[in-house]
């Protein structure tokens, strides 16, 4: 339903703003400016970094952003990925400079050694960045 | 709106972002789950280890105080295990502005309180015997509320089932040993209700390690 301007039709000027509606037009503006500059910060952020046009290495860098580092298995685990596209993806983000690999002195279960996977501070500030400006949009 | 180029849109980069969020409390879950059974254990311990071994004179006194003390520190290697985990999370979490909780939840505040509160029950044991089960309730309760802090700051939506039980039993039972405190000095009556504590922290423990990986529905063009 449209809701309609009472003073549209009507021939009452319409009142002066007072102190409180001009600070809440005041908040409203500096709200649409935060969320611009969000928006902003956020499209710069995925056209800058090569990492961030994938959605799979985006939740790969966050959840390594936030757990710093896990083996393979259990990021395979929780994205869903297959091995190959994971490792793919790994592959693109230890490129990036994102997050480095290495294995683990411990064994798999299938007794081979366990590949860790670990965020660099480069990823961990560019997660940080993305994160910000995300949360200032949405979250 | 437009994303200015990118091979993903700002929807599917905001879904990603929310699923690893959701995803990780999944993990923190896991983690809290490891430390309500070494909480539990250390409960035990300090509860029921040191009456059981002064009654066998295996030990002296001291050694009933070392016990409880070893019980301790192994909660608290446990607590800063989980809350390093908190920690990295809120990082990317939480804003900017508010980074109180790092300190709070760091061991530059966890260790030095520890040793402050055993030196005050080692204190009152010394001094003032009588008033030993009063300060250590009062601990615990202390701890309820310093626990439930760190799950706000854990889980973003709401606070897993498990954790309300293991909080809510832990300060339920030090309100209701407080109170029962004025009334009898019973032992039966404590080593029920820390019983029926340390039960409900188990029980939270396995719970929460065994929940599987939550399913998340399937993304239209999200994953590659």
């Amino acid at each position: 339903m449209r809701v309609q301007d009472p003073f549209q039709r009507s021939k009452r000027s319409r009142p002066a703003l007072s102190d409180k509606d001009e600070k809440i037009k005041v908040g409203d503006l500096d709200g649409k400016i935060v969320e611009e500059e969000a928006v902003r910060s956020l499209n710069e952020q995925l056209n800058e970094s090569p990492a961030f046009k994938s959605s799979a290495r985006i939740l790969i860098l966050v959840l390594l952003a936030q757990a710093r580092s896990m083996s393979s298995v259990e990021l395979r685990t929780l994205t869903g990925l297959g091995k190959g596209s994971l490792e793919n993806h790994l592959n693109k983000l230890e490129g990036f400079g994102f997050v480095g690999i290495s294995n683990s002195k411990s064994i798999g279960a299938r007794g081979s050694p366990m590949r860790m996977v670990e965020i660099t501070e480069k990823g961990l500030s560019a997660c940080r960045a993305l994160v910000k400006s995300i949360s200032s949009l949405t979250l | 709106m437009d994303n200015g180029g990118a091979d993903v849109s700002r929807d599917e980069v905001i879904h990603a972002v929310k699923r690893a969020i959701f995803l990780n409390e999944y993990l923190l879950r896991r983690a809290w789950g490891i430390l309500y059974i070494v909480l539990a254990l250390s409960m035990f311990l300090s509860t029921f280890g040191s009456p059981i071994i002064e009654s066998l004179g295996v030990v002296d006194f001291l050694g009933a105080v070392a016990l409880d003390m070893t019980a301790s520190g192994c909660a608290i290697i446990a607590i800063l295990w989980a809350f390093k985990r908190v920690r990295n999370t809120a990082e990317i979490t939480q804003p900017d502005g508010e980074r109180a909780w790092s300190r709070l939840l760091g061991y530059r505040f966890v260790v030095p309180t520890w040793i402050l509160m055993n030196t005050i029950v080692i204190l009152t044991i010394v001094l003032a015997r009588v008033y030993v089960p009063l300060v250590i309730l009062l601990i615990h309760l202390g701890l309820a509320f310093y626990l439930y802090y760190a799950l706000r700051l854990s889980f973003s939506l709401s606070i897993p089932k498990e954790a309300v039980v293991a909080i809510g039993s832990l300060f339920l039972s030090s309100i209701a040993c407080i109170a029962l405190l004025s009334i009898t000095t019973s032992p039966g009556l404590y080593a029920l209700l820390s019983g029926a504590t340390i039960a409900a922290w188990i029980f939270s423990g396995v719970y929460a390690r065994t929940r599987p990986v939550p399913e998340v529905e399937e993304e239209p063009t999200g994953l590659e």
